[in-house]
Parts: structure tokens; sequence; C-alpha cells
């Protein structure tokens, strides 16, 4: 309570949005973003189906590490032929040198053949933040009642090396493995690894 | 040079050894390697090994500005630099010796690692059957993530040929000062510290209690979590001074669940050569904070910090920002005062001084405005100075404690009462007693308006608003004049409104013009008033007992019949009307006047599921299961509303039943010595609190003020699974 009202002091007085934290267990934050293509989302429409979010940052040797070994690729096509909606969420700052307006960004998502259901922006970092969205790749799903049921890292094996992708444990494939299997997901938590988020 | 090896006498083979290593160092250069936007290269500590002994290498990154590789762990983001060596036979490497890190803050977030030149130091232990002269070829495969603003995987392949010999080493001068420097900076082992982790609400709370001779600077601690998503590592680390050592307040990270045996890592104070840096490592008692990081910015408040401490007597120095965040909280609990249902009357009362008034002189309403301040700001003071006083005789004493009076219940009852009576139109008196809530007599005007300010006040301070308890918490153990801040600052919030109404009469043009609709208003809003008189009538019976609530409603209705015979009969003789009418009020007090006697024990006892709170039984109950404890008081509406709306609701009820939670209720109407004790324990001084106390042992979860079903049910079920 003392917390809350200290963030409505803070809000009133102008200060950022705090940075927050998706904690499995916890519902998830809504959010609405338009994705490169200028087609709005907003997370409370998936509503009864699996979500998965995906930070992202092209830039970034991890994430390179499961586009490059087509990992990520053939996840979000396994996924989503199940029925799971797909978030691609860049919060780069449009400072930053690995920022790609959605131009280029569609190009980018050309180039790799990603296949998410979107790949949107978040340009103000406002929805990473409100995530505690911290590494690319950072990943978070959320099941059909719009409860968090995974955050955390991709896989078990923190390194920039394409080769690992084929001996890691995948979290994200487990836990929505065991959800959709009607189980509880073992794993609910882990910690993210990769390149620091751009805000 | 080819030829059977038993031809050829053992020095040759020594020879053509050493040559063979020359050559192959030869090929693998020993130089530095250029990398994206570092240098890398292998160097040694010494101009040689001593077989038999131990000898020092270092991976040495020298980092373009502003770029940075990461420490063992890498914060929130990152990856730590790693090592692997391709080692002669018989040659070994311990672990790579870490400097200690800086703290590096990205955006939100924050890593740990290194920037400028940095040196990671290995062991490598060489046999004693090393025949001297010879050279170890050694070779390291590095890998590391160098960030900026972006980050690129970097690594190289570097080797060195390590000379040796049986004399004594001596540094080798290329290389000296790089290692002194990383040598001075490397954290030395905690032996002799005493160090003890404990969880409250929002922290982990590290004591250290520094080796003997050690003494730590007053400022600038740090703690360096060898494991990840333990603390929030952008967050603020606050330090504060207990007799033995320091206390580092750190806030758990969101994910942070608790099970965890050890909590290791690095603790640093100081800088530069005053620096102490040592590894430290102690059991974990286990258990994650309720109130997970969201504002990496919270500050924890003196309270929580006493309450990790276990011990409310060791209080340590409160620091200036816990000050200052407490009289932001109490001028912001000063405001919602006004919105708090018990003072709603005396607003609506207010509202209509100043209907009154806002036609009349703006000095003069100026002066209003700060006389009805000056009143609230007075009366705080005289409760703060009571409080303090009473503190100081050794009373536990807590907020509110004037409604547990049944005489002053008994009086605001009167006097709300008599105010109704007025504003009915029931009788007029040459100075209304409406004046004591705000009215714009002249002369007496500024006084009422003072009174008006106090009134207000005493009505108040039973709905001990939301967030505002921990204000008080924080007053009540604070030095005097912390508290008197305090409750100054609580005051000018209450007060602000008025005062800018009355400075900037611009702002009241909203209000309508005056008109016979004020006769209206002003009978509609002596509606409240008798409202309540009801709730004090109904508190008095929580009390004491309906008898005594009866008697109290029979001293109103006696004093209503002291006003009638003055009216009626002061118009046909004054002496008998006035006789008459002071007969009816002794009458009245006679009747009204609480008798310490109540007719049946109401308070701790049963109600239904809910057991009566007390230390033995919430023991009792929890060595079952988890508790869950209504801290909550007749005369405290919000703890009503919460009783009606939320705790007694079906689904509410029905959570409790599945979930085999415990309920216990801890009525403090009257005053009561162990309630008042286990609500300090909580770090409060007022109701309502409620408290989710964990089965066996464990800090218990405490739920906001204002409890919704939604946040009941959430608590009952965390509370169920850790049962489990």
């Amino acid at each position: 309570m003392k917390r809350l009202v200290l963030a409505a002091v803070l809000a009133t007085a102008g200060a950022p949005v705090a940075f927050a934290n998706a904690v499995p267990g916890q519902p998830a934050a809504d959010f609405k973003l338009a994705d490169v293509t200028g087609k709005a989302h907003r997370l409370a429409d998936y509503r009864g189906r699996y979500v998965v979010l995906e930070w992202f940052n092209q830039g970034c040797p991890f994430v390179q590490k499961h586009y490059e070994s087509g990992n990520m690729q053939s996840l979000q096509k396994r996924f989503t032929d199940k029925g799971v909606v797909w978030l691609a969420i860049s919060s780069t700052n449009p400072k930053s040198s690995d920022y790609r307006d959605p131009v280029r960004a569609q190009g980018v998502m050309k180039d790799w053949q990603m296949a998410p259901s979107a790949f949107m922006l978040d340009e103000d970092g406002a929805v990473g933040r409100r995530y505690g969205a911290k590494a690319t790749p950072h990943m978070f799903v959320v099941d059909p009642k719009g409860t968090v049921i995974y955050a955390g890292a991709i896989d078990d094996k923190p390194t920039w090396h394409a080769e690992d992708v084929k001996t890691a444990r995948n979290f994200v494939a487990a836990a929505l493995d065991e959800a959709m299997g009607g189980k509880p997901v073992s794993q609910p938590s882990t910690q993210a690894y990769g390149c620091s988020v751009k805000y | 040079m080819h030829g059977p090896r038993s031809l050829l006498p053992l020095p040759m083979i020594r020879f053509l050894l050493s040559l063979l290593t020359v050559l192959w160092t030869g090929l693998a250069p020993a130089a530095p390697v250029q990398t994206p936007h570092a240098e890398a290269e292998l160097i040694a500590q010494d101009t040689h090994a001593v077989p038999g002994k131990r000898t020092t290498v270092a991976l040495r990154i020298r980092h373009e500005p502003e770029w940075h590789t990461y420490w063992r762990n890498p914060g929130d983001s990152g990856i730590a630099t790693r090592i692997a060596w391709t080692l002669p036979d018989g040659v070994t490497a311990g672990p790579i010796q870490w400097p200690v890190p800086e703290r590096i803050p990205v955006g939100p977030l924050a890593n740990y690692g290194y920037e400028d030149e940095l040196l990671l130091l290995t062991d490598l232990q060489v046999p004693a059957g090393w025949p001297p002269g010879t050279p170890i070829p050694i070779e390291a495969k590095a890998e590391w993530l160098i960030c900026k603003e972006i980050c690129l995987p970097g690594g190289a392949t570097l080797s060195l040929s390590v000379p040796t010999a049986t004399s004594a080493t001596r540094p080798d001068p290329a290389h000296a000062s790089a290692f002194a420097r990383t040598r001075a900076s490397l954290p030395s082992a905690g032996d002799g510290w005493r160090i003890a982790y404990s969880v409250t609400d929002t922290h982990i709370v590290l004591d250290a209690m520094p080796r003997a001779g050690v003494n730590l600077p007053p400022s600038g601690l740090q703690f360096f979590p060898d494991v990840p998503e333990v603390i929030d590592n952008p967050s603020p680390q606050t330090q504060e001074r207990v007799p033995e050592g320091l206390r580092l307040l750190l806030t758990a990270a969101a994910v942070f669940t608790g099970k965890l045996e050890t909590l290791s890592g690095l603790l640093v104070a100081g800088e530069g050569a005053d620096r102490i840096a040592v590894e430290i490592s102690a059991p974990y008692p286990g258990g994650a904070p309720k109130v997970r990081a969201a504002d990496p910015n919270a500050q924890m408040s003196a309270q929580d910090i006493r309450r990790a401490a276990g011990n409310p007597e060791a209080a340590p120095a409160a620091p200036d920002l816990g000050l200052l965040l407490a009289l932001v909280f109490a001028f912001g609990g000063g405001l919602v005062l006004n919105l708090m249902p018990c003072v709603f009357p005396v607003v609506s009362i207010k509202v209509l001084g100043f209907v009154e008034q806002a036609h009349g002189d703006r000095a003069e309403l100026r002066n209003h405005g700060l006389a009805f301040a000056g009143g609230i700001v007075v009366c705080f003071w005289i409760v703060a100075g009571a409080l303090l006083a009473l503190r100081a005789s050794g009373e536990a004493l807590g907020w509110g404690y004037q409604l547990q009076s049944p005489l002053v219940v008994t009086a605001l009852a009167v006097l709300f009462f008599l105010l109704g009576l007025n504003l009915s139109g029931w009788f007029e008196i040459g100075t209304r007693v409406q004046t004591l809530a705000g009215s714009a007599e002249s002369g007496t005007g500024l006084g009422g308006a003072f009174l008006s300010g106090m009134l207000a006040t005493a009505v108040a301070t039973p709905c001990t608003a939301p967030f505002m308890g921990a204000a008080l918490g924080f007053a009540l153990t604070q030095p005097a004049l912390a508290s008197m801040a305090v409750f100054t600052a609580l005051a000018l919030g209450m007060g602000l409104p008025y005062v800018l109404l009355s400075f900037f009469p611009a702002l009241t043009a909203w209000l309508p013009r005056p008109g016979r609709w004020m006769e209206t208003l002003k009978q509609f809003l002596a509606f409240p008033l008798y409202l309540t008189v009801v709730w004090l009538v109904w508190v008095l019976g929580e009390q004491l007992g309906t008898t005594a609530a009866a008697r109290l409603l029979a001293g109103l209705v006696l004093l209503a019949a002291a006003i009638w015979a003055w009216r009626r009969l002061t118009a046909a003789g004054g002496a008998v009307g006035a006789v008459v009418s002071a007969l009816f009020v002794a009458a009245a007090a006679w009747s009204a006047w609480p008798v310490d006697e109540p007719d049946s024990p109401r308070t701790g006892t049963a109600h239904g599921a809910w057991g009566a709170y007390s230390d033995d039984e919430l023991r009792r109950l929890r060595a079952e299961g988890p508790v869950f404890v209504d801290f909550t008081a007749a005369w405290c509406v919000t703890c009503q509303v919460n009783k009606r709306v939320v705790l007694q609701s079906d689904s509410v009820e029905a959570a409790f039943a599945s979930s085999k939670v415990a309920r216990l209720r801890a009525d403090w109407t009257n005053r009561d010595e162990a309630i008042t004790r286990a609500l300090a324990k909580l770090g409060r001084s007022g109701v309502p609190v409620y408290a989710v106390y964990p089965g066996g042992g464990g800090d218990p979860e405490l739920l906001p003020e204002l409890l919704t079903k939604d946040l009941v049910l959430a608590a009952l079920d965390r509370a169920a699974r850790d049962r489990h």
C-alpha cells in the first residue's frame, strides 16, 4: 500500500514508469502495441489462448544464435500451428544503433524468416519495463486465463553458440507443452540470459 | 633428429622438448590480440615458474572506453567471461580470481562488470617433476560478451610460454604494476566476519559484523550477490548502523522465491586504498519478501527494519530519507483524511460555512481558513504531545485510543446530537453551537473556525486512513522532534484544502449563491450528524453493552427535553425555565454518563468461525496451519466496511472454509494490551490491520487496509499453498 501511494505520488510528479516485473502466477499486465505493419494488438484480445512474449533485438548475438540456428523460427511455427499467439517485441530505444524503424524491421523479419504472430516495436520501452524484460531474448508465457506461467530464459545454455541449441533444454517449449497437457509448469521462472534490453 | 628414442640420452630429450616448445609458442603469438572493442593478452606475473609451486597468469582485457565485460554474476544481462585452459599434463589451473566488479547501470537495469583494464588472475600448479628450464606451454580459449549500448561476443585463443627455473621467482617488471593493482582489488576471505540474513516485507536484510579491528565506513557499503535473481540489481542498497556492525537493506528481486540455502557474494565498502572487500557466505533463513520489488526506489520504513531485526529495542538511527518519506506519507494521509467517512459530517459543515462566507470579506475569509488549519495543527500537536508524554511514561498506546474511552464517545455523541438539533432548527441560541463547526460570525468566528479545525481532527483520528498507519507507527517510534514533524505534516495535509479555498476564493466560485436553499441544505446536513450519533451510540454499545447504549440514548432525549423546556418556559418566566432545563440537563448527564460496568463482555469473544485473539491462541493455531487475523474495532468504519463487504462475503467465507486457514479476530474496541503489543510487533499502531500468519513460523503477510475480495482470496490461496 505504501508503495502504491509512493507510486501515485511519483506519478503525479511526472516520474517515469517504474520498472515492474511479470511474476509467474500473477496476472499478465495488459498492453496495446502496433506491429511493424501498423496493426494494433492488445494482450487482452488474446484471452483464451496461450501467448508467448519474446523480447527481440536483431543486433544481439544471443538473439542471432537462436535465429541463425533456426531454433526460434521453428519454435514460432510449432506453437503458432497449435493456436499459440507469439508476439515478438523489440523495446529498443530509437536512439540506439540497434533500433530499426517499422519498415526496416519488416525487412529483418523477412530476411530472418521470422514467424511470430506479430512483431511489434515498444519504442518507449513501457511494455518492456512493465514486464521487467531485462535481456534479449527474455521470454514470457501467458496462459489462456491471462496469468503469467513462465518468465525467463529461452533455454539452459547461456551462450551465443548456435550449436548449443541442439543440446539445450528449451524452457519455453517445456512450459507450453506442460501447460497445454494440463500439467503445472515445472520450471516457471529462470534467469534470462542475453544482451540487456536497449531501453 | 628423428630416431629411436632409446638411443637418445635424457638431456637430449629435454633439449628437444624445449626446442619444440619454443617453436610451438612461436607459432601461437603471445602478443596482444585485437578483438572487437578490446585487446586481449595472456601474461604471467613472475619472470618464471618453479616446479612444485604455484604460479599466476592472467587474461588481460583492455576495453575500449565505455565498453565492459562481465563479472561472475553478470547482473540483469550479459555473460560472465569464461576461460578454457589447454595445459600440459600435470599442470592444473585454478578458478578465475575475480576482482571487485563495478555496478554498471544500463537504463532501468544494472550489470556487474569491468571497464578499462582488467586482469583475470588464475593460479597454475606446476608439478614437482617438471624439468626446470623447460618452459610450460599454456593456451587459453577465452570467451566474453563485450557491451556498450550494443553487445558483441568476444573471444580469443591466447597462448603463453611460461619459463621455468628452480631459482626464487620475482615479479616480471613488465606487468608488476598491473598485477599489484589487481591483487589490491581482489576480495579477501571473510574469515572472522559474522554475517546474518533476515527477510522483511520488502527486503532482504544483511547484517555484517566485521572481524575485530576492521572498521567499516559509515556509507557506501555494497553487496554483490553470487547468485542471480536474489536481489533487485539496480535498487539502491540502504545502509544502517547497528550496535555491532552494519546492516544493508537489499530490495529483493521480483522473481526471488526465497528457496535458497546459502546466500553468498561480495561485500565491498570504501574507496581506493581504504577499500574493504570480502567474500561472504551465510545460511539463508529461507522465505522471500512478501512485497516484491515493483519500484526499485522503494525505501524501507524504520519499523520494517526493526521488525527484521526481531528486536524492537535496537532502534537504528532513522535515515533522513525515511523521515522525509514519512512526512510525504503523512501529508498525503492528511489530505485523504478529508475524504474519510468519519470526517465527512464535519466537512459538510465546513462547506456550509464557506458558502456563508463566500460573499463576505476576503481577508476575513483567509483568516478563517488559516484559523481552521491552525486548529487542525494545534489539535494534532496536542494529541502528539499527549502521545509522546504517555509513551514516555511507558504506556503501550495506539492511534484511535481516544475512542476507546467511553467518556469521549459519549461526549462526542452528545456534541453531534446538539449540532444536529441546531442544524435541524430545533433551537437557535445567541452564540450558536454551530460556530464550533465553522460558521463565520465575526468576533467569535475566528475562534469558531479554530475550534472546528480541532473538532474535525478529533473525529478523524479513528479512521486510520490506508497508508497513514505506517507514518503514524513511524512517528510513534521516533524521537520527539520527528514525531512532531510527522504529525504537523499530517495536520497540514488535512488543512490544506481549506486554506486553499480561503486564499483563492475563485476556487469557491463554483459554490452556489446563498439563498433559501441554504436553510434546506443546513437542515439536510443534520442527517449525517444524526448518523454519526448512531455510530457513536453503537460504538458505546460495543464497549459497554446495550444498557449503556440505552442510557446514552435516554440522555440524548433528556437533553432535547432540556432545550425544549428552555425555549418554552423561558418565554413565560425566566427562572422557572432555567431551573427545569437545568434539571433535565442533570438527568441527561446522570443517564448518559458511562458507567464502566459492561453488562456482558463483548470484546475478545468468539464470533462464529472467528476465534478471539490471544497470543496463545495464535501460537496454538499456527502449529496447525496458517492463521488470518482481523485487527478491528467497532469505532473503525474502514474495519466495519471491510468486514461486511469482504470478510463476510460468501466467496471469502467459502475460501476460508476450503483453504483451512484459521480465523482470529482481535477486537480493539476497548483498550487491550495484548492486541496493542501484537499491533506494535507488526509495526502498526492503529486498525484495521489484516495479517496472514504462515503456519509454523515466519513473518506474517500484511494485507492493505482497504480490502477487496480478490485480495483476500489471493492471500488465502497463497497461505493454503504454502502449507503444502
